[in-house]
């Protein structure tokens, strides 16, 4: 497998374009392939078709991946976070978060669970946001009906965890789709917890991945890139 | 010193021989007097024959020349002729002196005296007394009427409001029956009548008497600022910001703040260059209009520098105006083909002002849009409005990046009408769909846009980020900024990059390019404008403004002021289909106020057959019906006057009726006010002293040379008057010349040894 280009992130070639948040792993995950490439390449291949068979949205046909400290960061106002349990911010990269969504930048994490990894994850979010609070995305959010009517009860689970017969991860039993939001009521931060669209876009080419599960994530993802290009 | 001279040679005074008519001979005949020339010649010729022949042609020519120079000036003298002239009897004339005693002549130039107490000496040592003493009939006025003596000047109260036209008119017209010789106007040349025109100028010439007016006052106030007028529409929309322009002068060039106040709160403060000479500048400041109500604004200045010279009159340094705030939120459509980060963030930049609804259809895949903002779930169900009356319920129309081909013929000729009929805005966006690339080139849209659009420009959207380069119009247009405060280069300098830019074609006649962009192959424009119609139409070629945001400090506000800048002039001036205004919003001693409605049906088509009324309600509650009548030449209008005495504020209410259907209100405040107008342009208006004198063939005066006005009187076209024959051979003059001439021939002799 290639490893995605560290070279300086180009300008981008098309009004949208799937950006994968480069991060510094914490100490629990030392050894493992680097989190943030997780599903990398085949997420994005898909996650772009996808985009572009359901939607007019124009689309770059080569994803990129950025720091938050790259000047780029600023030219790509849509990012996605993975495995964002294992993550780890610096003080600087939680300011330029909280900046980039300030700023109008919309980002997903996705592909993280149970209580251990919730905990990881916010609290390295507490760094950009101390106070702001965590909330359940409310069934009449736009984001849930701005393309697809989503169903937010299904819990869109890892390959792994689907072989081995359950849709859960850890004690990661109930699918939460949180966010983080704006002072103007606007959603800036999607937190798929306890599930991994991230394998659902990935494997929607596998025979052995259910595919309900692959068009309900494609589903998301639209409605999670047309949200953020309308709010 | 001159004058004396001439007067000692000619015998009188030049001003005689420019009124006198010169008759040149009144003894002896014309033949006598070619026979004592033709004698006299012949005795010069024979006398230089006989005695001077040693003397050589020239020098013989010289002598003979200076002799026939003594016979001319002696035949003259024997000729005996006169200047006849026609002068006043002052004893059978008279002459008017109206004092202009209104406020403007109570203020002071030298911070001492007011101008009526300045004047009174000359009044009296150099006219009155004169005048007296010559025996004119005197009739000394004001424009309170007659006075016995100049000092009763001083004790009159200066609370007229100056009215040069009717004062003057009453004064000539009330002496016509009699043998009126002149009339002398001092005053400032301050008028407010607003009856300055050629009729009136015609009326005064009819009189037949010369009016010498005398100015007093200074003709530049050096000390003195002064906001002259304020430009600002009578009613607004809340929470927004608006602009108004204001006129400013000063005597000297000064640094100055101008303030805006609603009540004792102020609004908003900037700091004003004024260039002096009393040349009069333009500054647009900017005021948020805040809740719905009324905004008592006021519009200050206040000296900032150390050291300014002091002020006499504050009174013009502030001036009012009632702004109405309404119930209204402007709509505007905002169209995207494709769903685009330009579209979201204009979106959260006018989200944050709430002075407009911004209603959104953005196509997101083949079958599908997405509706945001709209009012009701139906709403744009269908997607673009089909009809006139659905479209025409929007004061502006952004279309983003969309193929020309989605919409059908109808409605491409309901977007034009929109702006031509309607008087909408139309805003037309660069992007991989729009402009060239929407194939919108082949539209009648295409017509009414500022700029032209290439034919076949392949490509002409590129996504490259380029620098957005505000143009020298731009830097002067309020409303494309990027900061609240005064925008200049360095502001637009700091921008980053936009994220990409389309190609387009030249501006038309009469567009306005405001900004640009520079490419690998030239520079194209990148926002222009111009007006179409009743409306205007933009267009900015770029979907890539968000990058100003992104690229950016969250806290700054450069993206969100550009576009609230922009929005909110294309939603300002855009007629309603029911208007009501009046021709002024404070008026100063006056108290006629001009009424207008324009009433228009759904379509934007004129309804002459309205029932038109306003409701005047004055500060003490007095209230006054005003029917409105339709203006035939101009249908879909109504018009009328009010007149309110009682100063303070006014509050008019307009309802209209087509047939059975009540129309929507409309309530506007005006304000009025006596004693403050003679407080603006204070400076003495000599040109319009001038023209007064000159249209009746008489002159204008100063103080210094207020005495004059005595001899300019002497000889007045009007009244009685007696002819003299004033004889001229006496003039000293005629006696010199001879003793001069005998005395160069003389000399000449004595040089040439020939004596």
């Amino acid at each position: 497998m290639q490893s995605p280009s560290l070279s300086t992130t180009p300008t981008p070639d098309a009004e949208f374009s799937f950006v994968r948040l480069r991060y510094d792993q914490g100490l629990s995950s030392f050894g493992r392939r680097a989190p943030w490439r997780t599903d990398w390449p085949e997420a994005e291949t898909h996650f772009l078709k996808g985009i572009s068979r359901l939607s007019i949205v124009e689309s770059a046909n080569q994803a990129r991946n950025v720091r938050l400290t790259d000047e780029a960061l600023y030219d790509y106002p849509w990012l996605y976070g993975v495995d964002v349990g294992k993550w780890s911010l610096t003080e600087e990269e939680a300011q330029a978060l909280r900046e980039y969504l300030l700023r109008g930048g919309f980002m997903m994490v996705d592909d993280f669970h149970g209580s251990y990894e919730w905990e990881v994850f916010v609290s390295h979010l507490r760094k950009a946001f101390p106070d702001r609070p965590i909330v359940e995305i409310p069934e009449n959010d736009p984001l849930m009906s701005v393309m697809f009517e989503l169903d937010k009860s299904i819990q869109i689970p890892g390959i792994r965890a689907y072989y081995s017969g359950q849709t859960w991860e850890q004690d990661g039993y109930t699918p939460h789709w949180r966010g983080l939001y704006d002072d103007d009521g606007r959603l800036m931060l999607a937190i798929n917890f306890n599930m991994d669209l991230g394998d659902a876009w990935e494997h929607a080419d596998d025979p052995g991945y259910p595919e309900p599960m692959t068009s309900l994530a494609y589903r998301f993802a639209v409605n999670y890139v047309i949200y953020a290009m309308t709010h | 010193m001159l004058d004396s001279v001439f007067t000692f040679l000619f015998s009188y005074p030049l001003e005689f021989f420019r009124v006198g008519e010169l008759i040149p001979q009144t003894w002896g005949s014309p033949i006598l007097v070619g026979a004592i020339l033709v004698v006299g010649l012949a005795l010069i010729i024979a006398s230089a024959l006989r005695s001077n022949h040693d003397l050589g042609p020239i020098r013989l020519a010289g002598i003979a020349l200076l002799q026939v120079a003594v016979l001319a000036v002696a035949l003259i003298m024997l000729m005996q002729p006169v200047l006849e002239i026609e002068e006043l009897r002052p004893q059978d004339n008279k002459i008017v002196v109206l004092v202009d005693n209104s406020r403007s002549m109570a203020l002071t130039d030298d911070g001492e005296q007011s101008r009526l107490q300045a004047i009174l000496p000359t009044l009296e040592d150099d006219l009155v007394g004169p005048l007296q003493e010559r025996g004119y009939t005197l009739e000394l006025q004001s424009f309170d009427g007659r006075l016995d003596s100049t000092a009763q000047l001083l004790s009159l109260s200066a609370e007229n409001q100056s009215l040069i036209t009717d004062q003057l008119s009453n004064a000539l017209r009330s002496a016509s029956n009699q043998a009126l010789a002149g009339l002398i106007l001092v005053s400032d040349g301050a008028d407010n009548s607003g009856q300055v025109n050629e009729l009136w100028y015609s009326e005064l010439q009819s009189y037949g008497v010369p009016v010498q007016t005398l100015g007093v006052g200074r003709e530049v106030m050096t000390e003195d600022m002064e906001i002259s007028a304020v430009s600002l529409p009578h009613s607004t929309i809340p929470n927004a910001s608006l602009r108004a322009e204001v006129t400013l002068q000063s005597g000297i060039e000064r640094d100055t703040l101008l303030k805006v106040y609603d009540g004792d709160r102020i609004l908003a403060s900037e700091e004003v260059s004024l260039p002096g000479e009393g040349r009069k500048v333009q500054h647009s400041i900017s005021i948020p209009t805040g809740d719905i109500g009324v905004r008592h604004l006021r519009f200050v200045l206040d000296s900032v520098e150390v050291g300014a010279p002091t002020e006499y009159n504050l009174e013009n340094n502030e001036l009012r105006h009632s702004l109405t705030v309404a119930q209204s939120q402007p709509r505007v459509l905002y169209i995207e083909g494709e769903p685009r980060w330009e579209y979201k963030f204009i979106r959260r930049a006018i989200e944050e002002a709430s002075f407009l609804h911004l209603h959104g259809l953005v196509q997101t895949s083949t079958n599908k849009s997405y509706r945001q903002g709209i009012d009701s779930p139906d709403q744009l169900e269908d997607g673009f409005p089909s009809t006139r009356d659905e479209l025409f319920n929007y004061q502006a129309l952004i279309i983003g990046s969309q193929q020309a081909a989605t919409f059908n013929g109808e409605q491409l000729s309901l977007i034009k009408d929109f702006v031509d009929v309607r008087g909408g805005s139309l805003l037309m966006l660069g992007g991989l769909n729009g402009l060239s690339e929407g194939g919108w080139q082949n539209t009648p849209v295409a017509d009414i846009l500022p700029v032209q659009l290439p034919e076949s420009e392949p490509n002409s959207f590129r996504r490259e980020q380029v620098r957005a380069q505000i143009t020298e119009a731009g830097l002067r247009t309020p409303w494309v900024r990027v900061s609240a405060e005064t925008d200049n280069q360095e502001s637009w300098d700091l921008l980053p990059e936009i994220a990409d830019y389309q190609l387009v074609g030249e501006a038309r006649p009469g567009a306005s390019v405001l900004m640009n962009v520079q490419h690998s192959s030239g520079v194209s424009p990148l926002l222009a404008y111009q007006r179409y119609g009743r409306g205007k139409t933009y267009v900015l070629a770029s979907g890539g403004t968000w990058r100003w945001q992104m690229q950016m400090h969250s806290e700054d506000q450069s993206h969100e002021t550009f576009w609230q800048s922009l929005l909110q002039e294309m939603i300002s001036e855009v007629p309603q289909s029911i208007d009501f205004e009046t021709d002024n919003n404070w008026y100063l001693d006056d108290s006629r106020i001009e009424l207008s409605a324009t009433i228009r049906d759904p379509g934007f088509e004129p309804s002459g057959n309205a029932s038109v009324e306003v409701q005047v309600r004055d500060s003490s509650g007095g209230v006054q019906l005003v029917e409105l009548s339709p203006n035939t030449a101009n249908p879909g209008t109504y018009k009328g006057t009010a007149v309110v005495e009682e100063p303070g504020l006014i509050q008019l209410d307009m309802s209209a009726s087509l047939g059975e259907t009540e129309l929507d209100p409309i309530r506007l405040f005006a304000e009025r006010e006596d004693g403050r107008l003679e407080y603006f342009d204070t400076a003495q208006n000599s040109v319009f002293l001038q023209r007064i004198a000159s249209e009746t063939g008489g002159s204008y005066f100063t103080a210094e040379n207020a005495a004059d006005i005595l001899d300019e009187l002497r000889f007045s076209s009007s009244g009685i008057t007696e002819r003299d024959w004033l004889a001229l051979w006496s003039m000293p003059i005629n006696f010199l010349l001879l003793f001069g001439l005998k005395l160069s021939e003389w000399a000449l002799r004595r040089r040439w040894g020939r004596l």
